[in-house]
Formats: C-alpha cells, structure tokens, sequence
C-alpha cells in the first residue's frame, strides 16, 4: 500500500467532507490538507493505520472547530482557483463555483452533526460502522442522522424548485 | 457506504438522487485534489522532526520537579512558622491554660488571671526561656499574649 496513492484515493471525499463542514472551498481544503498530513505523519512514524479514511475523518471532525476559530481572525481570501492561469476556462470555473455555492447554502441548513454524517455517507471508502466511529456514535444512531438529513436536503431542494 | 441499508424499506426514496447531486455539486477539481496531497506530503518533509517524548521521562522530570519542592519547603520555612497556633481553655484546677506547640513538643503553660495587670506565666513543663506568655483579664475577658520564639499570638478566649 503507497501512502501517496492512498492519500489520492482520500483526498476527493475528504475535501467534500471538509469544505461542506467549513461551508468554503479555501478553509476546507486547508482543513482536508491538515488532515493529511496528520495521516502522513502518523503513517511514517508508526505505519499504516487500519483504517486510513476513519483516520482522517475523524482528525477532520475534531480540528473542524479549532479551524473554524482560527479562520475568524483572518480576512476572507480568494480562492486559489479563482487566480488560476489562461489554461483554465473561466467559464467552466465559474460555474463549478457556484454548484458549490449552492451546495454549500444547503447544506448550511442543516444542523452540524446531520451535515457530517451527510457528508461522511457521500464516500464509498468507508464503511457504516467505520462512518460511526468516526463521529463517535452508534450506527443505528449514523444511520437516522443521515436518513434525517437527507429528508432535510429533499425538503430544501423541492422548496427551491417550486 | 452501502446506500440500500440507509433507505426505509418499503418506502419511494430520492436518496440516491440526493447523493449524486451533493456529488456532483461538491466535487473537487483533479487539481485541487494533486494541491492538497502535494501540500499534505510537503507540509511533512518540512515540519521539523518532532519527536514523542516517552511517558517515563516526564514522569521522571515531573517526580524530580516534585521532590525539588519538598526539599526547598523543608529547608526554607522555618520549623517555628508550621507549628500550629496555641490554644487557650480553662483545665479543670489548674485554671486557664495555653497549650502551644514548640520545637520540643507540647507544652502547657497555666496562666494567673488577675484584673488589669499582665503577669507572668506558672511554668510547669517545658524550657526556661520560651515559650513564654502574658494574661490579661479584662471585664471577664481573657486576652493571653503568648510569644513562642518569633512568633507572638494574641489570644482571647471568652468566658474561660
């Protein structure tokens, strides 16, 4: 196992994970590159763990909040993709942005530990039990936060088509 | 994460739908990706190499602070100064006593009420010199002034 490609395959859906709990693309990849390199030093210095993707989620969700205080002292930046260079088409930029965007207002209506669990259930690396772990509760319990947000999420979407 | 178990049986979901557009909508870039791992390997390489200090060296470091203190307590306070106060109580015949505790151990002093003036102490046990103490019997009231070495109380016991 190569923690390079390990750390590929994790990236995707922690990033998810991470900017839809800061609800912002730069706090969440700076979340999700945190939590990576925790993941790195853990693995060079005692190995692999057993789970790589309940290891990283679970240094997410807890440096979640220490992020969040850390990120009200500084101004607002623009994202780095915002500034990228003549290769990249503005258009389709922009328009992956505000997917995003709307994603991220939806998700903001939805309580922080039902968002987690959403967000934890949209990888396909992990499993129920591991997901659970990971949030330190039951799977039972797992499984109705997700069932409950995502009741929330076809509430909000019908409401917005209408 | 196996959707089907997270459905209600029986039940016409969208949940699916849900997943694929929350995907959809909150994929990361390959190049956000290749960022994040990039930054994750570099941050590594070049944090400084920390290393975990062993459970039994900061217990030795703290048990060593420990005993470091005690010693200084020991050797710094006087011993005069931990003793504790005296104590003044009326002991059957022998009238009004003050009990102190000095460096030789416990010693009673009784003590001669006499209205108005201070007279010295009946000593009974203990040395010569010290302690040594003073009472006055005001209104009823019995204020002592007992010196142990440096140290000098003033007691009042009423009622005595």
């Amino acid at each position: 196992m190569d923690l390079e490609s390990v750390l590929r395959e994790l990236a995707p859906g922690l990033l998810r994970f991470c900017i839809g709990t800061m609800g912002s693309r730069v706090e969440g990849e700076e979340l999700a590159q945190e939590s990576l390199a925790a993941l790195v030093r853990f693995w060079r210095r005692d190995g692999p763990p057993d789970s790589p993707a309940a290891f990283v989620y679970t240094v997410a969700r807890r440096q979640s909040s220490r992020f969040r205080r850390r990120w009200k002292r500084f101004l607002p930046l623009e994202s780095p993709d915002a500034q990228a260079g003549p290769s990249v088409n503005p258009e389709s930029v922009s328009i992956e942005k505000q997917r995003m965007d709307r994603a991220l207002v939806l998700l903001k209506k939805l309580p922080r530990p039902q968002r987690q669990a959403m967000l934890i259930a949209l990888d396909d690396e992990i499993s129920v039990a591991e997901a659970a772990g990971t949030l330190g509760i039951s799977a039972s319990a797992f499984k109705m936060r997700v069932h409950r947000a995502r009741q929330c999420l076809r509430r909000c979407l019908e409401e917005n088509h209408e | 994460m196996n959707k089907k178990k997270l459905e209600k049986p029986g039940r016409e979901t969208n949940w699916e739908t849900i997943d694929e557009w929350l995907r959809l909508h909150l994929k990361a870039s390959p190049k956000q990706v290749d960022r994040v791992v990039r930054g994750a390997l570099d941050a590594e390489r070049s944090a400084p190499a920390l290393k975990r200090i062993p459970w039994w060296r900061t217990a030795v470091v703290v048990s060593a602070a420990l005993a470091l203190l005690a010693v200084m307590l020991v050797l710094f306070i006087p011993e005069r100064s931990r003793l504790p106060g005296p104590t003044l109580h009326r002991n059957g015949s022998r009238g009004i006593v003050a009990t102190i505790t000095n460096q030789s151990g416990q010693v009673e002093l009784r003590l001669h009420p006499v209205p108005g003036v201070g007279f010295p102490v009946d000593r009974e046990r203990g040395s010569t010199t010290e302690p040594s103490a003073t009472i006055f019997n005001q209104d009823g009231l019995v204020v002592a002034r007992v010196t142990n070495g440096d140290v000098r109380y003033l007691m009042i016991g009423g009622n005595l």
